[in-house]
């Protein structure tokens, strides 16, 4: 037997050295694309902002000036006043931290509650994934923002609330992807493998079954922080979420618009920040779609 | 000129490849991934086309039929089917063979056959299609068809869809629609790999019958040995890309002319020696566009590290109408075993 | 044996009884749901396994053939304790296992273990093949996290494969390899029994005779037994001892493996044995295939006479 049992020779191809995990070339493959470095740059020039708002913001967001107000662009307020003669540009900046944090929140809840149950529904089966589909498609079935109206206005307003009520808002459809991608997976042999050694239900369903299923949960969870940002962004335009003094792009928007007569530029800065930083959740999450099944699925 | 029209059989070829190279082309491309291939398919004989998999079999008989996926091209040699240059027909030209003169037979008949399509519209197609027969005529002749390839109640099942068929069923009508227009050859892809082996047999019977009747050639690809010993007069071995032997079947049995060829044999487990070691083929075969300059089989062949390996390899003629491609057997420098096993 | 359709021959060959332990199966039947009602009651079914007996003594190797439908995919599943039958019984050394579960059935399981047919299939893409083979050590708490690069290193030597294999990940082997990491991380918990369904099946020929090589030298290095379904008669011929053959559910002919290739008694086997193409055409021309007469039965409908072939003829 020894001579058969020799390690196969690598014919014609060096022996390549140990190669990194799937992760690292997924986002190697994702920096080979311009879109998505676009999207990755913007979002990350977006984060290092909001940690750095406090000195590179020329004012202080909230100091009124009420020689400023409605001050136009101008070098001493790049992007002008507001009403209150308060820096558009400061406020703008101060404001991205919101702008990443809701829809932190909301995605983190709806991860939260979508991930277990969408893995457990999915290997289970039966009754639990009966049930937990039926309520799935109860909450798929009621207009997303007026249900997200109907907890704001039980546990009243507030940016916490919002985007917690915003989160169980997506639950159904992170639910309903994780649920499908981990019915197919459960279908592999190698779950019947995994069971055959004696792996725990629990080992499977995190150990085996979710980086599988991460693929199109990553998809889904980036798509969602974008229409959570726009949906923090039309619940602060009607003074659900933010609260005064406090400054959100959505706000911003509100008192832009209120005085869109007076200051008709006004509504720029605020809704082209909005605009792009969706744009790039979206953008970057249809690359990873992209990148996930030309590499991942075989 | 395909030096086996002039040696082995007499006539026309059927079917002529010669010199037959395929490249992936475009960014990433390879080239030789299918390498100066030749082999003839004489009217009414049955050819195999075998190797492993990944040795460009398929390939080869995608080309055949004018369907090679995107990216792949024919970059040299030239295939004529009744003295007719392929490769120089227009695309028009070639829809009027493919189908017509060559039928074709694949492996999975479940996604060969259209789903929502029924059996006898499907058969009938082909016929309305290059014969521009009747709706009515064509349906007739269908239904004599299914009867032709064994299938009980054809009348019925002419309107079945194929997922209502068993899986040998489905393959009897692929064969069927094959046929359709009493074509001069068939081209069968691992018609049997999908089927259990009684369904296999049967197939194969039937296959033999149309031969037999109707003088049609088949040229079959697959990888196994079996189902070549039972149905070939003739063999193609392929390997990494390149036809390594070509031989009648009994003599490749008995007296392979390349070493490739001769340990694919030994691998076969013996009858009257179970639960002994096998020989095994050393490495595995190189991933495509990897292929070593001189011999493609050197690197895992037993007698290779020889000079003569090295350079490119010519397709040799050797005694009693058989070709090798190694130049040592070639030579008459390396003999190899005789016989089905050792 | 208590099928009575059923031929049964004593073992004439020698066994070399390096290990001890036995498995019984008694009358082991599954159905499956074809369809469901209304209230998702199964309307019908499909007998898959229907009153299997199955022996497996230490150190052999039992072979189950048969066609697609035959059930001897689910009888593998049904031994290995992946499926739980609807009645019979599985007994490992005197101790009926059939019903385990939780805790007790985690205990059992490295006794039997499993490798599938589908080497692409059967490999968690995002696992290394170090996580691959180690990981049953580290299920069964044998091992910490740290070990497992080592552990998984030696096991992947055991198997024929470089070490430095280990780091890649499934999609960076040869289907063979696979295969080998596969029967390696079947060995890791040194089960009593190997549940081989269809290892070759999906591999080429030429890597076919190596993972027979490697099944093999297993058995006779450590007295493995070997449960191999397969389709494949050329494979279980070489490696079995003993053979059984599975048609619809049941098993028409068991007997020690030359017997039952040597002089079939039961027509199916018959059938079966005569349309296995020899690879040989001075043979092959020679033989003669036996034809069954009669459509195949539908198992979700057997006809009274279930489990006996429709009759043969020559």
């Amino acid at each position: 037997m020894t001579a058969e049992m020799a390690p196969d020779r690598v014919v014609g191809r060096p022996v390549t050295p140990a190669e990194p995990g799937r992760w690292v070339r997924a986002l190697r493959m994702l920096l080979r694309r311009p879109s998505s470095v676009v999207a990755l740059s913007f979002i990350l020039l977006l984060v290092v902002l909001a940690a750095l708002a406090p000195w590179v913001a020329p004012h202080d967001p909230n100091e009124q000036d009420l020689s400023a107000a409605f001050a136009p662009y101008s070098a001493e307020h790049l992007l002008g006043g507001d009403e209150l003669g308060r820096d558009v540009a400061s406020r703008l900046l101060h404001a991205i931290r919101l702008a990443l944090l809701a829809p932190l929140i909301s995605v983190g809840v709806a991860l939260v509650l979508g991930v277990p149950s969408g893995l457990w529904a999915g290997l289970r089966r039966g009754v639990a994934d009966t049930v937990l589909s039926r309520i799935a498609d109860t909450l798929l079935s009621l207009p997303g923002l007026a249900f997200a109206l109907a907890i704001v206005a039980v546990v009243g307003p507030g940016l916490v609330n919002v985007m917690v009520a915003l989160g169980i808002v997506f639950t159904p459809s992170l639910f309903r992807v994780v649920r499908s991608a981990a019915m197919s997976v459960a279908e592999e042999p190698y779950i019947d493998s995994s069971r055959a050694i004696g792996c725990s239900t629990n080992r499977i369903l995190w150990v085996h079954i979710l980086p599988n299923v991460a693929a199109p949960l990553l998809v889904q969870a980036t798509i969602l922080m974008g229409l959570a940002l726009l949906s923090e962004a039309g619940l602060s335009f009607l003074g659900l979420g933010v609260q005064p003094p406090d400054s959100s792009w959505g706000s911003m928007l509100r008192t832009a618009y209120d005085n869109q007569f007076r200051a008709p530029l006004a509504v720029l800065p605020p809704g082209i920040a909005v605009v792009l930083t969706v744009l790039a959740f979206n953008t970057l999450g249809d690359t990873i779609r992209d990148v996930m099944s030309a590499r991942w699925r075989r | 000129m395909n030096p086996e029209v002039e040696h082995a059989e007499p006539g026309d070829p059927l079917l002529a490849v010669d010199g037959l190279t395929i490249d992936l082309t475009g960014p990433g491309g390879q080239p030789g991934l299918v390498q100066d291939v030749t082999f003839a398919v004489h009217g009414g004989e049955s050819v195999a086309l075998i190797g492993e998999s990944g040795c460009g079999k398929t390939m080869t008989a995608m080309a055949v039929l004018g369907l090679l996926p995107a990216g792949f091209r024919v970059t040299g040699g030239s295939i004529r089917f009744q003295g007719r240059d392929l490769l120089a027909c227009s695309e028009r030209e070639k829809r009027s063979v493919r189908g017509r003169s060559i039928g074709a037979i694949f492996q999975e008949p479940m996604s060969s056959l259209n789903p929502t399509m029924r059996v006898g519209d499907q058969i009938a197609e082909a016929r309305r299609l290059h014969l521009r027969e009747h709706r009515k005529v064509a349906r007739r002749r269908a239904r004599e068809l299914l009867d032709r390839v064994g299938i009980p109640n054809a009348e019925r099942r002419l309107d079945s869809y194929p997922h209502e068929l068993s899986g040998g069923m489905q393959q009897r009508v692929m064969i069927a629609s094959a046929i359709a227009c009493d074509p001069e050859l068939v081209l069968a892809d691992e018609p049997t790999t999908a089927l259990d082996v009684t369904i296999q047999a049967e197939i194969l019977e039937l296959l033999r019958d149309l031969r037999r009747e109707q003088g049609i050639a088949v040229l079959l690809v697959t990888h196994d040995l079996g189902v070549v010993a039972d149905f070939c007069d003739r063999v193609v071995a392929m390997y990494a890309g390149s036809v390594v032997e070509r031989s009648g079947v009994e003599r490749l049995f008995d007296r392979p002319a390349h070493p490739y060829t001769r340990a694919l044999l030994d691998a076969i487990p013996q009858t009257e020696r179970p639960r002994t070691v096998l020989p095994v083929i050393r490495g595995r075969v190189p991933p495509a566009g990897q292929f070593p300059p001189g011999c493609r089989f050197e690197p895992r062949c037993a007698h290779g590290g020889h000079d003569r390996c090295l350079g490119p390899q010519q397709e040799a003629s050797l005694a009693d109408g058989r070709y090798t491609r190694c130049a040592r057997v070639a030579d008459g420098d390396l003999v190899l075993a005789e016989g089905g096993a050792r | 044996m208590t099928d009575a359709s059923a031929q049964t021959r004593t073992d004439g060959r020698q066994v070399a009884a390096v290990a001890a332990g036995s498995l019984q199966a008694r009358g082991l039947s599954k159905s499956f749901p074809l369809s469901r009602g209304f209230l998702g009651r199964p309307s019908a079914h499909v007998r898959a396994v229907d009153d299997v007996d199955l022996d497996v003594t230490a150190g052999t190797t039992v072979g189950i053939v048969g066609e697609s439908g035959s059930g001897k995919s689910t009888l593998g599943r049904l031994v290995s304790l992946l499926e739980r039958p609807d009645s019979g019984s599985v007994v490992l050394d005197g101790q009926d296992v059939t019903r385990l579960r939780g805790k007790a059935l985690s205990a059992l399981r490295p006794r039997l273990q499993v490798v599938f047919q589908d080497p692409f299939g059967s490999l968690d893409p995002t696992k290394s093949v170090a996580h691959a083979v180690a990981e049953p050590l580290l299920v069964h708490g044998r091992i910490r996290r740290s070990g497992m690069l080592r552990a998984a290193e030696e096991l992947v030597s055991r198997v024929g494969l470089d070490p430095g294999l280990a780091r890649r990940y499934p999609e960076q082997l040869s289907g063979g390899q696979r295969q080998r990491v596969c029967i390696a991380r079947a060995l890791a918990l040194e089960p009593w029994l190997l549940v081989a369904d269809e290892p070759t099946s999906a591999l080429d020929l030429s890597t076919r005779s190596e993972i027979l090589n490697l099944l093999l030298g297993l058995q006779e290095d450590t007295g493995q037994s070997i449960l191999l379904v397969s389709h494949d008669f050329a494979t279980v011929q070489h490696l079995a001892h003993r053979v059984a053959v599975m048609y619809l559910g049941r098993i028409v002919e068991e007997g020690p493996t030359q017997e039952v290739v040597g002089n079939p008694l039961h027509p199916y086997t018959r059938a079966l044995l005569s349309a296995v193409p020899v690879p040989d055409p001075a043979v092959q021309r020679t033989r003669r295939r036996i034809v069954l007469h009669g459509d195949v039965p539908n198992p979700a409908n057997p006809r009274p006479a279930a489990g006996s072939a429709p009759g043969a003829v020559r």
